[in-house]
């Protein structure tokens, strides 16, 4: 799965996504407002993979999770960018992993400890 | 490359095939406009593309391009953009044809290194067998003979409408007899009857005239370029 992450292309991953949801290029490039040359040069590789603002439109066209296009497009979630910027000590904390070279097991890890200690608020919290 | 002559029955035939294929896959009956995009993605499992061929050719005249090896098949940007949606489904449906009735053909001429794995179509070869062919496979696929004749006789009844006179007798916009100078609103009318709204009047008029709908005995060719300013 991690290795067809790794290989599979954006243009690809559009491609079969744009498909399975039974939407045309055409289509596509008309609901997002771009034009089908520019869609049929993305879903080929010809060019980078869109701006996240765009794949963002992408997927709540082709009604996919915006992870897995901005996964495949090596993007960062705009909202979890902007979250970075407000929270000096989780940029800190993505240093340190970085400068450590946490792998997935790391990662998996870490998920696990947070969700055992109850980090962070719940939805029930914030009411 | 060697080009077999094949008739129009099994031309027809290859195109009717593709279109059942398509409905055993989504599980429905597919009525016009037929939808030449999904079936070349969805029923033929090849890629699409809107590529700048003229550009990247460097000809004037290019509209397609099918892509052997990449299970590819490109319309020229340009008619993507222009909005004239019967050229650009005609010319997808005509790609489509050398996909399925040529690329056998393509795969043996590379082997024996006598051709290259791709077919560029041009309107300058619109004459060649390959590219009649294709021309006629398209044409059964985006009209399929019996949608065309239901179509027709809702307009017109049964019996061929035979075109005896050049001018029409008349030109109010009530009265109406067939002629040459009236082809486009013949073929508009049948293709607003069938719902054929992603083929040419011009593409519907042969195709009429092929299945021995509309004979023109006049002597006199209906005039395809008169066509854009009564169309």
């Amino acid at each position: 799965m991690i290795d067809q992450l790794m290989t599979e292309t954006f243009g690809k991953k559009l491609r079969d996504l744009r498909i399975q949801a039974e939407v045309g290029l055409r289509e596509l490039a008309r609901l997002i407002e771009k034009s089908p040359g520019y869609i049929s040069d993305v879903e080929q590789d010809h060019v980078p993979p869109p701006s996240e603002d765009v794949i963002l439109k992408i997927a709540a066209v082709l009604n996919v999770a915006k992870k897995e296009l901005l996964t495949a497009a090596r993007k960062m979630d705009p909202e979890i960018s902007s979250y970075v910027a407000r929270e000096p000590e989780a940029a800190d904390f993505l240093r340190m992993a970085q400068e450590k070279k946490f792998e997935r097991k790391d990662w998996d890890m870490l998920t696990k400890l947070a969700q055992a200690a109850k980090l962070g608020k719940t939805d029930k919290d914030d009411q | 490359m060697k080009v077999p002559w094949l008739t129009k029955k099994s031309i027809a035939a290859a195109a009717n095939r593709v279109v059942a294929d398509y409905e055993t896959k989504i599980e429905h009956r597919v009525q016009p406009p037929v939808p030449v995009e999904n079936i070349i993605e969805r029923g033929l499992g090849l890629q699409l593309g809107f590529a700048d061929l003229r550009k990247k050719l460097n000809l004037t005249d290019v509209l397609g391009a099918t892509y052997v090896k990449e299970g590819l098949i490109c319309a020229d940007r340009s008619l993507a953009e222009s909005q004239n949606e019967g050229r650009l489904c005609f010319t997808l449906a005509h790609e489509a044809g050398h996909w399925v009735l040529h690329r056998d053909l393509v795969v043996q001429a590379c082997r024996t290194g006598r051709g290259r794995a791709v077919i560029f179509c041009r309107v300058k070869d619109a004459r060649k067998p390959l590219e009649w062919q294709s021309d006629y496979f398209a044409s059964c696929l985006l009209m399929p003979e019996e949608a065309v004749k239901e179509a027709f006789g809702n307009c017109y009844g049964s019996g061929p409408l035979i075109l005896y006179n050049v001018k029409s007798a008349f030109n109010g916009p009530v009265c109406f007899d067939p002629c040459v100078d009236t082809w486009p609103k013949i073929a508009g009318l049948v293709k607003e009857a069938g719902g054929f709204s992603n083929v040419s009047k011009q593409a519907m008029m042969i195709r009429l005239q092929d299945l021995g709908l509309v004979r023109n005995e006049t002597r006199v060719p209906l005039s395809w370029r008169e066509s854009y300013s009564l169309a």
